[in-house]
Formats: C-alpha cells, sequence, structure tokens
C-alpha cells in the first residue's frame, strides 16, 4: 500500500490573485430548525421554487436553506462547469452555459442565501441524465435559467436557524461567494 | 433474532455552515470544523463546492487523480465519527465533474482535496441516544 501511496501523483495547491485570507474557515451553527420534504411544481425556477417553498416553511420570511436534491426533473438544465481562466483575473471561471434540455435528476446540493443585490439567489451542483441518450452529466446550474420539470423535484429542506448567508466579494479568488454573514434578527 | 446489521438511534442537534477557503483540504476541513465546534458526530449534508484537482479512492488498492482547476463536486455525502480517542474521522464520498464533463466519483482521499474557489458544507449534528455508543466527546 505504501508503495502505491508513493507512487501517487498529488493534487496541487493553487495561488490566487488576491492577498490570502487570514481566516481559512468562515462556521456558524444554530440549533436544528425546521426540516421539510418538498416536492417543487413544474414550471418554476429553481431559485423562484425554493424561495417561494422556504417562505412558506417561514411565516413569510426569508431564509437560508441547505437543499439535497432527491429526485425528479428539471426542464430545461443550464448549467456550465469550471474552466481555466486565460486572463489571470481568476484561478477558475466558468464555461458558457450550456442548455442540457429536460433531465432526469439523480442528485446534487443546494444554498439558498440572498445575492450582492439582495434578491435571493440559489447556488446549485447537480448531476443528471439524459432521457433520450441516457448521457449523464452535471455541474453549476444556472438557476434562474433552470426550471422544475414535468414531474416535479423533491427536494428535502433544512432551514438554517437563524443564519444569514449571503453573497460577499472575496479580493482573495476574485469571486463573490457564499459566506454566513450573521443571524437574521427574531422578529417580535 | 439478528441480521447482523449496526442500529444507532439518535436525533440531530445543532445544524453547521462553513464557509471553506481556497487550497484547505475537504476531508481534512470536515474534521477541523468538527474539532472547533465540539461536534462529535454528524452527517454531511447540502454541500457543494469545487477542487484545484480532485484525488478519491475506487477500492482499497485504486486512486485516481482528475485534474482541474476546477473540479467540480456535484454530489457529496458522508459522516463524520469519533475514534477511541474522541477524534474526529471524517469519511466522505462525492460525485465530480471535470473540466471536460466527464463524470467520475469515489471517497475522497484525506489531504488530497485542496478546495479551489470556495467549499459550503453543512453540518448535521447528530446525537446518539443509544447508551452503549455513547454520546463521544461533544462539549468536553
Amino acid at each position: 500500500m505504501s508503495r502505491a501511496q508513493t507512487a501517487r501523483p498529488s493534487s496541487r495547491l493553487l495561488r490566487h490573485p488576491g492577498p490570502v485570507a487570514h481566516e481559512r474557515f468562515s462556521i456558524l451553527s444554530d440549533v436544528a430548525s425546521r426540516t421539510a420534504r418538498v416536492r417543487l411544481k413544474a414550471g418554476q425556477s429553481l431559485v423562484d421554487a425554493l424561495d417561494a417553498a422556504v417562505r412558506r416553511m417561514c411565516k413569510g420570511e426569508a431564509r437560508a436553506a441547505a437543499v439535497t436534491l432527491i429526485g425528479g426533473a428539471f426542464g430545461p438544465c443550464v448549467y456550465c462547469l469550471a474552466a481555466r481562466d486565460a486572463s489571470g483575473h481568476t484561478v477558475a471561471t466558468y464555461t458558457p452555459m450550456r442548455d442540457a434540455g429536460a433531465v432526469r435528476v439523480l442528485g446534487g446540493a443546494a444554498t439558498l442565501g440572498l445575492a450582492l443585490s439582495g434578491e435571493p439567489m440559489v447556488h446549485c451542483h447537480a448531476w443528471f441524465v439524459d432521457p433520450e441518450r441516457g448521457h449523464v452529466a452535471g455541474g453549476h446550474l444556472d438557476t434562474r435559467a433552470t426550471r422544475i420539470g414535468g414531474e416535479g423535484l423533491v427536494v428535502r429542506v433544512n432551514v438554517l436557524g437563524r443564519l444569514k448567508i449571503r453573497q460577499v466579494e472575496d479580493p482573495e479568488t476574485n469571486h463573490a461567494i457564499f459566506s454566513p454573514v450573521g443571524y437574521v434578527e427574531a422578529r417580535a | 433474532m439478528s441480521d447482523g446489521s449496526e442500529i444507532e438511534t439518535g436525533t440531530t442537534g445543532r445544524i453547521v455552515y462553513a464557509r471553506v477557503r481556497p487550497n484547505e483540504d475537504l476531508v481534512h476541513g470536515i474534521e477541523k470544523i468538527c474539532l472547533r465546534e465540539g461536534i462529535a458526530r454528524c452527517f454531511i449534508r447540502g454541500s457543494l463546492g469545487s477542487l484545484n484537482d480532485a484525488c478519491v479512492s475506487l477500492s482499497d488498492e485504486t486512486v485516481q487523480v482528475l485534474r482541474g482547476p476546477a473540479v467540480e463536486v456535484v454530489g457529496l455525502s458522508g459522516e463524520v465519527r469519533s475514534d477511541a480517542d474522541g477524534n474526529p474521522v471524517a469519511s466522505v464520498t462525492g460525485v465530480l465533474a471535470e473540466p471536460s464533463g466527464r463524470i467520475c466519483g469515489g471517497r475522497f482521499v484525506r489531504g488530497q482535496n485542496p478546495v479551489c474557489v470556495t467549499f459550503e458544507i453543512v453540518f448535521e449534528e447528530w446525537l446518539a441516544s443509544d447508551p452503549a455508543v455513547g454520546q463521544g466527546a461533544a462539549g468536553t
């Protein structure tokens, strides 16, 4: 076993364009809060469907949530992959979006939080199969262009207590990244 | 009558959301966060992100390195348990999308999966109620 390990090619560390942040982990916790199995209805965008479901679970309030994709369909499913950034502005950027059409969802995860603009935003990675050709693919979804498909989509939603998750500018990577930024104040 | 399965009953405790920054190892990162938060056992939920390169084991003998940047993690599941000394040990598997679009998967090899841009990890604390397995090192 040790011989195999010494022969193994190893993963690389990569230098990002900006100063390295001192704090490497941003962590917030809360007591476990509402969990639900939700069947999202066909036709809505993924971000609208999840935002509406979480608001219904939380008496109309917008809350952050961690979502596990259990099964169902997207139609269309619009996604991209990671790519090298030839400009050097970032270490990794995205390929152009590709439209996979109607797909059956095999799995994935999503976070519901707030974009830089304050609008609801969903970061979602998923994998899926093209039912016509049987081709399996996956990547980073455009959650506004991706819509829930004909059979709906079953998800498990964990509302993250009172945690506030918001996209923040990250000078280290030159990306805007979801980060835990505090707690929602309790409504009187 | 026993079928040989181990059953551990319990309840869920805290929920923890963590953002892991570039070049931190995914498996070590999960274990460090458990140490910091005093979590002895948990399930990994709703987690996603990217890796510089990925290194996964397909079996005890076979390890595969996938070249990025970045390799997107499109599916992830796993748990953290405590060893006999109370140290957290993460066991995490995933489905990966290479820059070429090829999909593969395996168990993440500790120390060989550096985060690329970001990794979001959600931990669901597991409070085992079975006295035979105890409460681990939480809160000590």
